[in-house]
C-alpha cells in the first residue's frame, strides 16, 4: 500500500531514486549523537502543545475581576493574559497537564541544546566543514532561549513581571539607544499595555519561524555534509558506518521521539511547574524573595547578583553598573561561541583539511580543558542565580555567599581545568596500557 | 547483554539516587519537620504565678518591668501579643545570645517550633505581661469565612517580599532571615504584624485593620494548607513552592537524564 | 534481505517480537487510560500516567523492534568530501561569471540598483518608529510631579495621616490619582523616636518620623520590598541590594550605586500627609543621557 503511494508521487515528482539514496543512507549509531535529537523531539511537543495553549490563551492587559474556579483569587483584578493561563489550569480539561508539559518540555528543550553542544564541542565536530552548522547551532541556542522567556512571561504573574521590570531597565542600559530601545519595545513606559501582545507575536510566530526554518537548515546540511563519527573498526575520512536510515535508523529515531514525549508527559502529568496562581498577578510594586528566572536564564541572573556596582560616568553620559552582566557578558558569551571554530583553527594553525573523525576529548588537552573551564564558569554563575536561596537553607550570610562565589567565579575555571587534564592525561595513560595489553595479546594469539 | 546491562545498572542507581537526592533536598529544605505550634489556651488565671516566671526568666534581660536593659530592648509598646508570639514559638526565653554579623547587633531570635512552657504557664506570663507593658494585646482571630483573596492581595503587596510567595521565608541582610510561615497558626501571623518580631515591620491596625488583618492569616493558611496537599486545589505533587531553582534541577536530574539513559539503550557504545 | 543478517543484540539467536508487542499493547492501554482520564476529568497525574504508558510504549516497541528485528549497523556508504578541487569551482563560478560578463554598462546599472534596494529597505524600516512613543524626558518624572502637593495615598487609594503608622511600620504609597503607578511608587517609614535621617539639607522632608524613598531599585528597577527594621535597610530581593534608611538610602551592598531618591514630604491644612514635589533626582535605574 505504501508502495502504491510512493508510485503515485514518484508518477508526479520524478523522486524515487533520492528516496532510494534517502533510505540506504547511512547514520553512525553511536548514543551521543541522538542528544540532538533530544531537542529537536522536545521542539515536536513544544510546538504541539503550544498550538493547543494558543487556543484558549487570551494575550490581553486589561483588567477585570476573576470569576474562575480558583478560589483564593476570585474577585482580583487580573488581566486577560494571567485570567486565560487560570483559566487554561483550573477551568480547561487536561488544560493544566497540557501547560505543564509544555512548559517542562521548554526547560528540556535548552538543556537538550547545551547538551548537544557540549558533545559537538568536546568532540571537535565544529571543524571544517561544520562551521556553518555550528553557526546555526548557536543561533538555534539563542533563539530558544529568547523564546522560552517570551513564553514565561506571557503570563503576567508576579515572578514573570518582575523579570519584565527588568528586561526593561536591560534595555534602558543599552549606551545611546537604550532608552528608545526601551520605549520601542514597551510601546512606552513600563510596563504599558501592550508588551503581552508583542512577546505573544514574538512567541507563537516570529521566533517558532526562525527556530523551524534554522533547524531546517540545520538538519539539511548535516544530510549533505553526512553525520561525523568517531574512529574505529572500518571508519575513515572517507566513509560513514552505521545504520541505514529505512528501517533501522528511522525507527530508532521515531522510538526516541516517543520516549521523549514519554518523560515530559509524565513530568507534566506528576511535576507540578510554575503555579502562577501561588505567585499571584503582576502588580508593579510588588515583589516577592526567591524570585529567579527559568533555568537557562539563570547564569544571567548570577551574574547580576555577582556584579559589583561599577557605573560609567563621563561627558555627561553614563553606562549604568547593570550593562556590563546584562548586555556585554552575553554578548561576549555568544560573540565567543560564534567565533570559536575560527579562533582554534586560526591558533592551531590546522591545515584546510576537513574533519569527518571525531576527536575524543582526552586527545585535545587544550580544547577540552578550555570547554571545562567556560562552562565551569557559567556554571558557578548559575549557582550564583540562587544565592539568596542558598543563603536562607545553609542559613549564611548574603554577604558571604556573594563573596565566596565572587572568588569561585575565577578560582573554579582553572581548578576544573586543571582537574580535566589530569583526568584526560590518566585517560590517555590507560589508553596506552590497554594497547600494550592489546597488542601482547595479539601477540601471543599468533603463536 | 549481561556486559551492556552493568554500566546501564550503574546509570539507573546513580540516576536514582539523584532523584532521591532532590526530591529529599526539597524536603528538608522546610528544615526537620517541627512539632505544629498550638494557640493558647483561652486567658485566664491559672495556678502558676506569671509574674514568678516573668521575674525568674524575662527579667534578668527585659526588666522587673518590661522596659528594657543593657542586653535586651524594652517590650513596652510590643504588648502581650509580643510575648505570646515570642513564647509560643519558642523565641523567648532566648537560649543563646547569639548576635547577628560581627557582635554587637541585634540578637538572633530562633524559633524551636515548640512553645517554651506548658499551655497554663504560658498563659499565665501572658497575663502578668498585660499588667505591665503597652502595646497590642493577644488577637483573636477566626479565618472562618475571610476573604481569601483580600488575604492573597495583601500578603503580594506586603509580606512576599520578605517571607517569599510561597509563605516559605528567605535571606535577609546581616545574616538574619525572614523565616518560614509554614508552621504559623493565624493567631500568631496576626501577632506577628501587630508586634513587629525582630527585624519585621509592624503592621499596625490603623493602616491594616482586624479584617485585613485576618484575611493575611486566612490567606497564610490556605498557603499551608496548599503545601500539605490536602485539597490544595493546584498540587500535584512537592515541587509546588520551589520555584524556578528546582525546577531546572528537575528538568536536568530527572527529565534529561531520563532521556539520555534512554539514548544510551537506543544507540550504540561504541 | 537475508534473515541471517539479524543478529538480536545479546547475540542470542531466534529474535522474537515479544518485547516491541508488550510495548505497543502497553502503549495501546495507554491510549484508553488517556481517553478515559480525559472522560472523568482526571488530575495531570493520571493524563501523565497514562502519556507515560503510551508514549513509553511506543518507544520501548519501537526501539526493541530496531535492536532485536533489524539489521545493527555495520553499513558502510562511502562520503564525498565538501571541498571540491579548486579547478572545477574557478570553471563553475567562470561559467556563470560569463552569462553576464558581456552585459554593457554591467557595473553602474547593478550599483545603481544596489543603492536603490538599499534606500527603500531602509525606508520601509521607518514605520518601526510607531512602536513606542519618543522617550523625552518621562525617565526623568514621576507621577509625583504630575500635580501640585498631591496626597500621599496607599494602595486603595486612602489618603494616609501621620499617626497611621506605629514606629517600625512601612507602607507603599503612590501619588493621589495614580495608585499602583509603576515608577511613583514609594516606601513611606516611620523612625524610631529621636532617631534622625543623615541627608544632608534634607532634613525638612521627613515629617513626624516619616520618612519616604522611592521604592524602585536604582539598579535594575525592582522594588525595594523588604525593610529590615533592625538594620535600618531597604533590601532589594532581586539581586540583593541594600539601602541605609537613616543615610538616605544610600546604597550599602550589592550591585546597586546610588542612593534611592528621597520624597518631599508635608502636611496639608487637614492634617494629611502631602508630597511637596517630585524626587529630586531620576527613580529607577540609569541610562545614556540620566541627569
Amino acid at each position: 500500500m505504501i508502495e502504491r503511494l510512493a508510485r503515485w508521487f514518484d508518477q508526479r515528482l520524478r523522486a524515487v531514486s533520492a528516496l532510494r539514496a534517502g533510505a540506504t543512507k547511512v547514520f553512525p549509531e553511536h548514543w551521543s549523537f541522538m542528544v540532538g535529537e533530544i531537542a529537536l523531539y522536545s521542539f515536536v511537543v513544544l510546538v504541539l502543545t503550544g498550538t493547543y495553549l494558543a487556543l484558549f490563551f487570551d494575550a490581553g492587559m486589561e483588567r477585570q475581576p476573576y470569576t474562575g474556579s480558583y478560589v483564593p483569587l476570585r474577585g482580583v483584578e487580573v488581566s486577560a493574559a494571567y485570567r486565560s493561563a487560570l483559566d487554561l489550569s483550573f477551568d480547561v480539561r487536561a488544560g493544566r497537564f497540557v501547560r505543564q508539559v509544555h512548559h517542562w518540555a521548554a526547560l528540556v528543550f535548552v538543556a537538550a541544546i547545551v547538551v548537544h553542544l557540549l558533545r559537538v564541542f568536546f568532540t571537535g565536530a565544529f571543524r571544517r566543514p561544520r562551521e556553518l552548522n555550528w553557526i546555526v547551532g548557536v543561533t538555534l541556542l539563542l533563539l530558544a532561549i529568547l523564546t522560552g522567556f517570551a513564553g514565561y512571561s506571557l503570563l503576567d504573574d508576579l515572578l514573570s513581571g518582575v523579570g519584565l521590570r527588568i528586561g526593561f531597565s536591560i534595555l534602558e542600559s543599552i549606551p545611546i539607544v537604550g532608552e528608545w530601545l526601551a520605549f520601542g519595545v514597551f510601546g512606552g513606559p513600563f510596563p504599558g499595555d501592550v508588551i503581552l501582545g508583542r512577546l505573544f507575536i514574538a512567541h507563537v510566530f516570529v521566533l517558532p519561524l526562525l527556530i523551524l526554518g534554522l533547524l531546517t537548515v540545520h538538519l539539511l546540511v548535516i544530510f549533505r555534509q553526512k553525520h561525523t563519527q568517531f574512529p574505529g573498526e572500518l571508519r575513515t575520512e572517507d566513509n560513514v558506518v552505521g545504520d541505514a536510515l529505512w528501517p533501522t535508523y528511522a525507527a530508532k529515531s521515531v522510538g526516541l521521539l516517543f520516549i521523549v514525549a514519554a518523560v515530559l508527559a509524565a513530568l507534566g502529568g506528576f511535576a507540578q511547574i510554575n503555579p502562577i496562581w501561588l505567585y499571584g498577578p503582576y502588580e508593579p510594586a510588588t515583589v516577592t524573595s526567591g524570585a529567579q528566572p527559568d533555568w537557562y536564564m539563570g547564569w544571567l541572573e548570577g551574574a547580576l547578583r555577582l556584579m559589583p556596582p561599577v557605573e560609567v560616568v563621563a561627558f555627561g553620559y553614563e553606562i549604568p553598573s547593570l550593562f556590563f552582566p546584562a548586555v556585554l557578558l552575553p554578548g561576549v558569551t555568544f560573540a565567543g561561541l560564534y567565533l570559536y571554530p575560527f579562533v582554534e583553527q586560526w591558533v592551531s594553525g590546522a591545515s584546510r583539511r576537513e574533519h569527518h573523525l571525531l576527536d575524543r576529548p582526552r586527545d585535545h588537552l587544550v580544547r577540552t580543558s578550555l570547554g571545562v573551564a567556560v562552562f565551569t564558569f557559567y556554571a558557578v554563575l548559575l549557582v550564583a542565580g540562587a544565592n539568596d536561596i542558598i543563603a536562607d537553607v545553609l542559613d549564611v550570610p548574603i554577604g558571604v555567599v556573594v563573596g565566596v562565589l565572587r572568588v569561585a567565579l575565577f578560582v573554579l575555571p582553572v581548578a576544573a581545568a586543571a582537574v580535566a587534564v589530569v583526568v584526560c592525561r590518566q585517560l590517555r595513560r590507560s589508553d596506552v596500557h590497554a594497547g600494550h595489553k592489546e597488542a601482547v595479546r595479539q601477540a601471543a594469539d599468533t603463536h | 547483554m549481561l556486559a551492556q546491562v552493568r554500566p546501564l545498572v550503574a546509570l539507573l542507581a546513580a540516576w536514582s539516587v539523584c532523584a532521591v537526592a532532590v526530591v529529599l533536598l526539597t524536603s528538608w529544605w522546610d528544615g526537620p519537620a517541627a512539632a505544629q505550634t498550638t494557640d493558647l489556651p483561652p486567658l485566664g488565671g491559672a495556678e502558676v504565678d506569671g509574674e514568678t516566671l516573668w521575674k525568674r526568666d524575662c527579667a534578668s534581660c527585659h526588666g522587673a518591668t518590661g522596659d528594657g536593659s543593657a542586653w535586651a530592648p524594652s517590650l513596652q509598646g510590643k504588648g502581650p501579643a509580643a510575648v505570646a508570639l515570642t513564647v509560643a514559638t519558642g523565641r523567648m526565653p532566648i537560649e543563646q545570645l547569639a548576635p547577628y554579623g560581627a557582635g554587637g547587633g541585634p540578637i538572633r531570635m530562633q524559633p524551636t517550633g515548640r512553645p517554651s512552657y506548658p499551655p497554663a504557664e504560658v498563659a499565665a506570663l501572658v497575663a502578668y505581661s498585660r499588667t505591665i507593658l503597652t502595646g497590642p494585646d493577644v488577637p483573636r482571630v477566626d479565618v472562618a469565612g475571610a476573604d481569601l483573596a483580600r488575604g492573597q492581595q495583601l500578603f503580594q503587596q506586603n509580606c512576599a517580599a520578605c517571607h517569599s510567595w510561597s509563605g516559605r521565608g528567605g535571606a535577609l541582610t546581616a545574616g538574619m532571615i525572614a523565616p518560614t510561615l509554614m508552621r504559623s497558626t493565624p493567631t500568631q501571623v496576626v501577632e506577628a504584624m501587630r508586634t513587629g518580631l525582630g527585624s519585621m515591620p509592624v503592621f499596625s491596625a490603623r493602616t491594616f485593620d482586624d479584617q485585613d488583618a485576618t484575611a493575611i492569616a486566612a490567606y497564610v493558611q490556605e498557603l499551608r494548607q496548599q503545601e500539605h496537599g490536602n485539597e490544595g486545589a493546584a498540587s500535584s505533587s512537592g515541587l509546588a513552592f520551589r520555584g524556578p531553582l528546582v525546577e531546572g534541577a528537575v528538568a536536568w536530574l530527572v527529565g534529561i537524564l531520563a532521556i539520555l539513559l534512554a539514548v544510551r539503550w537506543i544507540g550504540a557504545r561504541s | 534481505m537475508d534473515r541471517r543478517a539479524l543478529v538480536s543484540r545479546d547475540g542470542a539467536s531466534a529474535p522474537t517480537a515479544v518485547a516491541p508487542l508488550v510495548g505497543f499493547a502497553v502503549a495501546a492501554l495507554g491510549a484508553v487510560g488517556f481517553v478515559v482520564a480525559y472522560v472523568v476529568d482526571a488530575a495531570p497525574a493520571a493524563y501523565g500516567a497514562a502519556l507515560l504508558c503510551a508514549f513509553g510504549g511506543l518507544g520501548f516497541g519501537l526501539v526493541t523492534w530496531a535492536h532485536r528485528l533489524m539489521p545493527a549497523g555495520g553499513r558502510v556508504e562511502p562520503r564525498e568530501h565538501m571541498a571540491v578541487a579548486t579547478a572545477e569551482e574557478d570553471r563553475a563560478l567562470a561559467t556563470i561569471r560569463g552569462q553576464t560578463e558581456p552585459l554593457p554598462r554591467r557595473r553602474l546599472l547593478w550599483g545603481a540598483f544596489l543603492a536603490a534596494t538599499g534606500a527603500t529597505g531602509a525606508a520601509l524600516l521607518v514605520p518601526l518608529g510607531s512602536l513606542g512613543p519618543a522617550p523625552h524626558d518621562a525617565l526623568r518624572r514621576t507621577a509625583w510631579g504630575r500635580l501640585p502637593h498631591p496626597r500621599v495615598v496607599d494602595e486603595n487609594g486612602r489618603s494616609v495621616r501621620p499617626g497611621d503608622l506605629a514606629v517600625g511600620e512601612v507602607l507603599t504609597v503612590f501619588p493621589a490619582g495614580d495608585p499602583g503607578s509603576a515608577n511613583a511608587q514609594t516606601v513611606l517609614i516611620r523612625l524610631p523616636d529621636g532617631v534622625e535621617v543623615q541627608s544632608p539639607g534634607r532634613q525638612e522632608w521627613v515629617v513626624d518620623g516619616l520618612v519616604a524613598y522611592s521604592k524602585l531599585c536604582t539598579h535594575a528597577g525592582c522594588p525595594v520590598g523588604l525593610y529590615v527594621v533592625e538594620e535600618q535597610q531597604l533590601f532589594c530581593p532581586c539581586h540583593q541590594s541594600a539601602f541605609a534608611v537613616l543615610a538616605g538610602a544610600v546604597a550599602t551592598l550589592g550591585p546597586a550605586s546610588r542612593a534611592l531618591p528621597q520624597l518631599p514630604l508635608g502636611l496639608d491644612r487637614d492634617g494629611y500627609l502631602i508630597s511637596l514635589g517630585d524626587f529630586p533626582a531620576s527613580v529607577g535605574p540609569g541610562w545614556w543621557t540620566r541627569p
